[in-house]
């Protein structure tokens, strides 16, 4: 039986809805801020995703590398590849100075210490409840955070935070959701993205 | 009531090395590298606790930038909370274009806005011809230790990046990045004028948010510069003549204030979020007065 080939995408070729991807994403930051801060964690579940690409074998290299892969994994998906601006654009966005990446990254080489760094977050201590963020191993690999900064996308159907959960959960071959925490829940009650 | 004067120190931790680096355009400006080499490069400035030389460095300038986004975002938060239906800031609302204004309620009005009137502006919402008439200067400045406009560290160079595109094709030069690593006592300073609770607060958990990694130094990819904890370490409220007094008052230390939060519950005896969400919620119903 032959195997499956899994190429990862690198050009994305003819896009007829460009503009409208562009447009969305600027919409949802411009009128559908959630005001929500969420973490996911997610574990490196295949070092050798795809017949083409491999990931580094630095941790450092590794993070740096890590907005561009999930940006060509997202490419050919078409639910996800309209929001992949929403790790940032260069796009001449003009006045729009808000227009910067809506998740920030890192990379651990361990569950333990991605939950240490996690469970670090001042912010629990705005909480009227101390936060219960598990211990976590020192030896099941690599992992990556993901802080989000949420945006109701899809007219208010589902934030930015959900959308890439999903994605993690189903549909990355090098990552896999393991983890979701919300130190700050969305505010307020419009949502219109 | 006199006017109070307050100093914020807290500790500076970076979570790994931090990236300060500025544009190739400016660094082959000024001749640190060649044309199209793929290199960033640290800001240098005079260190003005040494000999002079110029020094990589990390800039007070820069952090306030980041507090003032960070406390933009916090008072845009709680006015949603206290049901605001638009942009209550002069940060975002200076970010909706013109022709989405009506759309999203973006309407002309007097007044400083909270964090206009903590970080300076001159009222933006007011419009252009109105708002000169109302500059008001900041009233926080950030500096490094012993009032230094940088801190200094030792530079190491990156492993050899290379983005996953290239990595695919085989193509493209690795990037080279210049590092920065702080000693371990350096401490981050804010001095604030007419230090009221609400001012103090606001910085507080504005720290916190820098401090969570949510909102970074810097644009260098989706990591920023790094991660950098702030942790409280002490705090000085005191007027003018006690200041001027013949003994001079020392900060009071935050033991085992791990968050402004706790900070400001320690140094004013009250909740931090309250205070920003009373300063908040009357600026939130000004819009509908």
């Amino acid at each position: 039986m032959n195997k499956q080939a899994h190429i990862l995408p690198t050009k994305p070729g003819e896009d007829p809805d460009r503009r409208a991807h562009q447009a969305q994403v600027k919409r949802a930051i411009l009128e559908g801020q959630a005001w929500g801060l969420t973490y996911l964690l997610a574990r490196v579940q295949d070092h050798a995703p795809y017949d083409n690409y491999e990931l580094p074998d630095s941790l450092e290299v590794f993070e740096f590398t890590l907005k561009g892969l999930l940006r060509l994994e997202m490419m050919d998906k078409p639910q996800y590849a309209g929001w992949r601006r929403m790790f940032g654009s260069n796009t001449k966005a003009h006045e729009m100075s808000t227009w910067r990446s809506r998740v920030a990254l890192k990379a651990f080489a361990s569950s333990a210490a991605a939950l240490d760094f996690i469970r670090a977050d001042p912010l629990w201590t705005w909480q009227e409840q101390a936060s219960t963020i598990p211990a976590g191993r020192q030896d099941d690999g690599w992992h990556a955070v993901f802080q989000v900064q949420d945006v109701w996308i899809a007219r208010g159907r589902y934030r930015w935070s959900e959308l890439l959960a999903a994605f993690l959960l189903n549909d990355s071959r090098a990552l896999k959701l393991v983890g979701l925490f919300e130190p700050l829940a969305p505010a307020g009650g419009e949502n219109h993205g | 009531m006199a006017k109070h004067f307050a100093t914020l120190i807290w500790d500076w931790q970076p979570v790994g090395p931090l990236v300060t680096g500025y544009s190739q355009n400016l660094a082959q400006a000024t001749r640190r590298i060649e044309r199209g080499a793929r290199e960033v490069i640290n800001l240098q400035t005079h260190d003005a606790n040494a000999d002079h030389t110029l020094r990589a460095s990390f800039l007070a300038t820069s952090v306030k930038g980041v507090f003032r986004s960070a406390a933009e975002w916090l008072v845009e938060r709680v006015a949603a909370q206290k049901g605001a239906r638009h942009f209550v800031t002069c940060g975002y609302g200076l970010a909706v274009p013109e022709s989405k204004h009506s759309q999203l309620g973006i309407t002309q009005r007097s007044g400083l806005c909270p964090v206009c009137q903590v970080f300076g502006g001159t009222g933006c919402l007011s419009g252009r011809e109105v708002a000169p008439a109302q500059r008001q200067v900041g009233r926080v400045r950030f500096s490094f230790n012993a009032a230094n406009d940088a801190t200094y560290g030792k530079t190491a160079t990156s492993p050899r990046y290379q983005f996953t595109w290239e990595q695919v094709e085989h193509t493209g030069k690795p990037l080279l990045i210049e590092q920065l690593h702080f000693k371990p006592d350096t401490v981050l300073e804010a001095r604030v004028e007419d230090a009221d609770d609400f001012a103090l607060a606001l910085l507080w958990l504005a720290g916190d948010l820098i401090s969570s990694g949510f909102f970074r130094f810097g644009r260098f990819t989706s990591r920023g510069y790094g991660v950098v904890r702030l942790q409280p370490r002490a705090c000085l409220r005191a007027d003018l003549s006690t200041l001027l007094g013949g003994s001079e008052p020392q900060p009071q230390a935050l033991a085992n204030t791990t968050s402004g939060h706790n900070a400001a519950r320690a140094f004013l005896h009250q909740e931090a979020l309250a205070l920003v969400t009373a300063q908040v919620q009357a600026w939130v119903e000004s819009f509908a007065a």
